[in-house]
């Protein structure tokens, strides 16, 4: 073996089409709106819960790039930094996006003092979207907490295509600490009224509270569906996805047909600064949207 | 055939001052402060002529012997990254106006035309590899593709390697085959020193024919071959199947060993010839009106590195550690189909605690207490 067997031709041809052209061709980022950020303004902004809000935003120079369910955006907060936020809004609108944040950090609670008419910049769509082409069968939709940001584009989705059939099933379990952390709740109606069953529940008991009580692992598990043909598409917290995952999969459901999308620190968002990796996964370029037996075995290791 | 020349070492002072004459910038070795570094020179004069270096797990010297070679010595900390991935680099300014409208600039790409003199076969490697990571994904990193291209590579075959590296495991060296434009065999000659040079590409051929030189006899490229190929590293090894071991058990007893030594200082990831990771440092301007982004080095030892809402992923020494060498022996090939280790050794001399990686995966390759 040589030092130079391992080349991939991608960056031998890269390199020599560089020299060819003399250095003409000095910005292969134009054009790449993941390597340019884009200045969009704010049209509303809608508070969710406490400490979620909903920023409506189009592009300042023409209209938003089109996107697919669970593809990401990264939120520029004007010197500060960027966070990754999942588009939220329908895919099928194409008018604007939104992206529902959580506040967290610096960056964050930079994006929260942005108003009506104000500006940022934004670099999206990246990522992996949700297969909504291979769902069989009924669907859950597992959310935890902010987890129903990125799966609120694929309920809009699923809202959007034919049913299937009559017999199917398509349920969302949302979880949250409180009754009023549910996110979207002022949604739920609309959706159950277009067919889809949502199940809000909540971890401890509330005085007036008509609802379930209980984790989404749980909550799902007690569902009554046609498990061997079920699928399924995940969000929330690392554990909980396990969980839920492993708990669908004792009930009969195919291990592929589980889909769950990952969280990690993104910083370039380009599958080149290394801060996203979960094992062999860049989440950024690989994901975020994984099946379960892609990602099983790395989540299943603590502080991996 | 390959086209090979021969110098006398006043042909390579003269070749030397064509290369400061003919390009932006020559890079070559230089010694500074006690450490052979890679550094811009003005003059074959800049080189260590007569150094040699010793280097052990945590510990590196610079030494003078009384011959005239001028690259009788292993790899310093400084390998090929920082000039095609640079510590910091600005990646795009912003403006805000006071009616609150921003734009955006990204910084430009700036066309140097480098060469590079004494280059090693393991970084001709690491160049290749960290090219990899940068370039072949769906995003191009236009500033290392600008870099890379302006880079004319002249390697030298290693007659000296450290205790600390390992490039015939890896297969990655010792001596350069491919990947450079030119490169020389350095042989003890008349004037203490004579070299052979081979054309590793056209542009490499074009550049030694313009220098006059006289082409080398078969049997001085005989001799050049059988010295270049004497030279072996001292033992050390990577086993062929690290990727394996390294990843049988994350669970295994040694990561626990590991972490007690480390110190997640990220000494080994910022000597490393691959390691790419970077973070983006944002400020903006006292007046508020503009707001700068520079790329710089990261580590995936620094707490901050895996930071999420709730904290970071990776809190313990332990995981750090682990996530470093799974990834440089493991994970990287899922990645970007190959090994991220190009065996320079460079983390085990500049570890301050000397943790050498070969051992490390000579420990997990045994069965662990907890298997």
């Amino acid at each position: 073996m040589t030092p130079g067997d391992g080349t991939p031709t991608g960056t031998r041809e890269l390199v020599a089409e560089l020299l060819r052209n003399e250095f003409t061709r000095t910005a292969t980022s134009a054009g790449d709106s993941m390597v340019v950020p884009r200045v969009h303004v704010v049209r509303s902004v809608t508070a969710e819960t406490p400490g979620v809000i909903t920023l409506d935003v189009v592009p300042v120079d023409d209209a938003p790039a089109p996107f697919l369910p669970a593809q990401v955006g990264m939120l520029g907060a004007f010197g500060i930094g960027e966070a990754a936020i999942s588009i939220s809004s329908s895919a099928s609108v194409d008018d604007h996006h939104e992206y529902t944040i959580r506040r967290a950090g610096s960056i964050t609670t930079a994006l929260f003092e942005l108003a009506p008419g104000d500006q940022l910049t934004i670099r999206a769509p990246f990522g992996r979207p949700w297969d909504l082409d291979t769902l069989r069968g009924d669907v859950v939709i597992a959310a935890g907490g902010i987890g129903l940001a990125p799966l609120r584009s694929a309920v809009y989705a699923l809202l959007d295509a034919v049913p299937e059939g009559p017999d199917r099933r398509i349920v969302l379990v949302v979880g949250a600490r409180h009754s009023s952390d549910l996110l979207y709740a002022g949604h739920y109606d609309a959706w159950r009224a277009r067919g889809i069953e949502v199940v809000p529940t909540i971890d401890a008991a509330e005085a007036g509270w008509p609802g379930r009580v209980g984790l989404v692992p749980d909550v799902v598990a007690e569902l009554d569906l046609d498990w061997p043909n079920a699928s399924a598409l995940i969000c929330g917290p690392d554990v909980m996805m396990q969980i839920a995952a492993d708990r669908m999969i004792d009930l009969g459901v195919a291990p592929g047909s589980i889909q769950l999308t990952l969280e990690r620190n993104m910083q370039c968002a380009t599958g080149r600064c290394g801060h996203c990796q979960l094992g062999p996964v860049l989440v950024c370029r690989d994901g975020p949207v994984m099946t379960y037996p892609e990602i099983a075995d790395a989540l299943r290791v603590r502080e991996r | 055939m390959t086209a090979t020349w021969t110098m006398t070492s006043a042909d390579f002072v003269a070749m030397v001052d064509v290369l400061c004459a003919d390009f932006d910038e020559v890079i070559a070795p230089v010694l500074v402060d006690g450490v052979i570094r890679l550094e811009p020179i003005d003059s074959a004069d800049d080189l260590p002529s007569g150094a040699t270096d010793d280097q052990h797990p945590g510990s590196y010297r610079a030494t003078a012997t009384d011959g005239a070679h001028r690259f009788s010595y292993a790899v310093g900390p400084d390998s090929l990254k920082a000039l095609v991935h640079p510590p910091r680099s600005p990646v795009w300014t912003m403006t805000r106006d006071d009616a609150g409208a921003v734009s955006v600039t990204v910084a430009p790409t700036r066309p140097v035309r480098r060469a590079v003199l004494g280059v090693r076969a393991c970084d001709i490697a690491g160049l290749d590899r960290l090219g990899r990571t940068q370039l072949d994904g769906p995003h191009p990193d236009p500033h290392h593709a600008t870099a890379r291209a302006g880079l004319f590579l002249i390697g030298v075959d290693c007659s000296r390697p450290a205790p600390t590296c390992f490039c015939e495991s890896t297969g990655t060296g010792p001596f350069v085959d491919g990947g450079a434009d030119l490169s020389i065999t350095e042989l003890d000659g008349d004037d203490g020193v004579d070299y052979v040079m081979r054309a590793g590409t056209e542009a490499g051929k074009d550049f030694a024919e313009s220098l006059g030189l006289r082409h080398a006899e078969p049997d001085e490229v005989a001799d050049a071959e059988r010295a270049r190929r004497s030279v072996h590293t001292n033992g050390r090894a990577m086993p062929a199947d690290a990727a394996s071991i390294v990843l049988a058990d994350l669970e295994h007893p040694r990561w626990d060993d590991v972490a007690e030594r480390c110190l997640t200082c990220g000494n080994c990831t910022a000597v490393c010839p691959t390691c790419f990771c970077t973070d983006n440092d944002d400020r903006v301007d006292l007046d508020g009106h503009t707001a700068q982004r520079d790329r710089v080095w990261d580590t995936c030892f620094s707490l901050e590195y895996s930071h999420l809402g709730p904290g970071p992923v990776r809190s313990s020494p332990l995981s750090r550690y682990r996530q470093w060498l799974t990834h440089k022996l493991g994970t990287w090939h899922d990645q970007f189909g190959e090994s991220g280790c190009v065996g320079c050794g460079r983390c085990i001399t500049w570890c301050p605690v000397g943790i050498d990686l070969t051992a490390e995966i000579e420990a997990l390759a045994a069965p662990g207490a907890t298997s």
